[in-house]
């Protein structure tokens, strides 16, 4: 009688202690996901930021470079394109890759714009434009910050889905791995904003 | 057991990191690694930095580098930023100017919480007008103590923009100058005590103050803190903030 009073204690004890496991190993991984998702959200930020920055920019070349339009439309066409990818939130390696296809594609554009503004004296000693410059350059390195928490952040929650027993219940409550940013792909090397 | 594997992922990670570029531990209001001030320019300028934590609530800190350790100038800032969680956490208030000048480079990183006012255009600003043509001539106190000026400035007039000025140079004579005036003087003085002992009379000279050399210390008023006893608050920066070379 006492024995097995003890054999049911312990077996609902070791529930109730499983159970809460449970519960708090899934806070745990919600509570990773949240912040991956505020990582992406901040790097959307930065990108954002930059985007902002682009038609005053444009407008400042324009004045002075009045030759220099196909690259001033590249970078127009580069900055709508960006603008229309609304992912919301890098979840999979898809949102990743349009992500990343399209800012790389306006970086390159900036990119070339800034080769550009180079032949132009006149351009470059234009308040407006080395202000604009500088905010630029903040704003690439800011990119890079970011970029760099974000897949810090994504390396901590694939990390803690993959290793056992976290596994188990990332598995049964559908959590996935984060895709990362890949670092310097060609096309998306940041400007170099040189003065 | 999930608990142990995490810590030890995550500590590796962190390893890994810190083996790359290898931060020092945070030591106060300045850490002078090239030795690049004397005994009393650093007492200045943390008085001033000091100030900056009273009056404006800014959180600063300066780092003299002796290399770069193997990486950018804005990494190195961003790490070191990081490292020494400037500011308050709920603030984001710190400030890091970050020099190596072994590299020629110089980067001014911005809290989050900073980040209105002490925007990247005025920064660079600051740098172009003040600080890279005060290093060029390794006018490294004087660049420095401008710059704290400076972003007081900034703050007790955020919306007025106003233009970087020099302060302390243009109160200052140039070293050689003093020299010059110095030599000129005492001079004078051993000339006339010579003249005055041969004729027998050598009362009634006043040394008068000497000309040209006192220039006001701004913000001297020190007694704020401990001097340096500052900790590290948990604030944190995302790479607003500008750099520049010299």
């Amino acid at each position: 009688m006492k024995s097995s009073l003890i054999a049911v204690l312990a077996v609902v004890g070791i529930l109730v202690l499983g159970g809460l496991w449970y519960v708090s190993a899934g806070n745990n991984l919600i509570t990773l996901d949240e912040r991956v998702n505020s990582a992406s959200s901040q790097v959307e930020n930065v990108y954002q930021r930059r985007a902002d920055l682009i038609p005053n920019l444009v407008a400042t070349v324009k004045g002075y470079a009045k030759h220099e339009a196909d690259v001033l439309e590249a970078v127009t066409q580069a900055r709508a394109q960006v603008g229309q990818v609304k992912v919301g939130g890098i979840k999979t390696a898809e949102d990743m890759e349009k992500f990343d296809r399209s800012q790389g594609a306006l970086s390159s554009a900036l990119s070339r714009l800034m080769v550009v503004s180079e032949k132009y004296p006149e351009l470059k000693a234009d308040k407006g434009f080395l202000e604009l410059q500088s905010q630029l350059e903040g704003t690439e390195n800011r990119i890079t910050v970011e970029r760099q928490r974000f897949n810090e952040t994504v390396k901590e929650f694939n990390t803690s889905i993959r290793v056992f027993p976290g596994s188990i219940v990332a598995g049964n409550k559908g959590f996935k791995e984060r895709p990362y940013f890949q670092a310097k792909k060609g096309s998306d090397e940041a400007p170099k904003v040189s003065f | 057991m999930f608990k142990t594997l995490l810590a030890s992922a995550l500590l590796l990670f962190t390893l890994q990191v810190n083996a790359e570029t290898k931060i020092p531990p945070f030591q106060g209001d300045i850490l002078d690694e090239t030795h690049t001030f004397n005994a009393s320019e650093l007492q200045d300028l943390r008085n001033k930095i000091q100030k900056l934590r009273v009056d404006r609530g800014v959180w600063m800190a300066v780092y003299f580098a002796s290399d770069l350790k193997e990486t950018t100038i804005e990494d190195l800032a961003s790490k070191t930023f990081h490292d020494w969680k400037l500011g308050e956490k709920d603030k984001n208030n710190g400030l890091l100017f970050i020099a190596v000048p072994k590299a020629h480079k110089m980067r001014l990183e911005v809290g989050y919480g900073l980040e209105g006012t002490l925007t990247d255009a005025w920064t660079k600003r600051l740098q172009m007008q003040i600080l890279v043509p005060a290093f060029q001539v390794r006018k490294y106190y004087a660049g420095l103590s401008d710059t704290l000026i400076e972003i007081d400035r900034r703050f007790q007039n955020p919306g007025e923009n106003p233009e970087p000025k020099r302060h302390v140079q243009k109160q200052r004579l140039p070293n050689f100058v003093v020299l010059i005036l110095l030599a000129v003087f005492f001079g004078f003085n051993i000339f006339f005590a010579i003249l005055r002992r041969r004729s027998g009379g050598y009362g009634g000279y006043s040394s008068g103050e000497f000309p040209g050399g006192g220039y006001s210390s701004r913000g001297g008023d020190g007694g704020f803190g401990d001097g340096g006893g500052s900790s590290s608050g948990g604030g944190d920066s995302g790479g607003g903030g500008s750099s520049s070379d010299w």
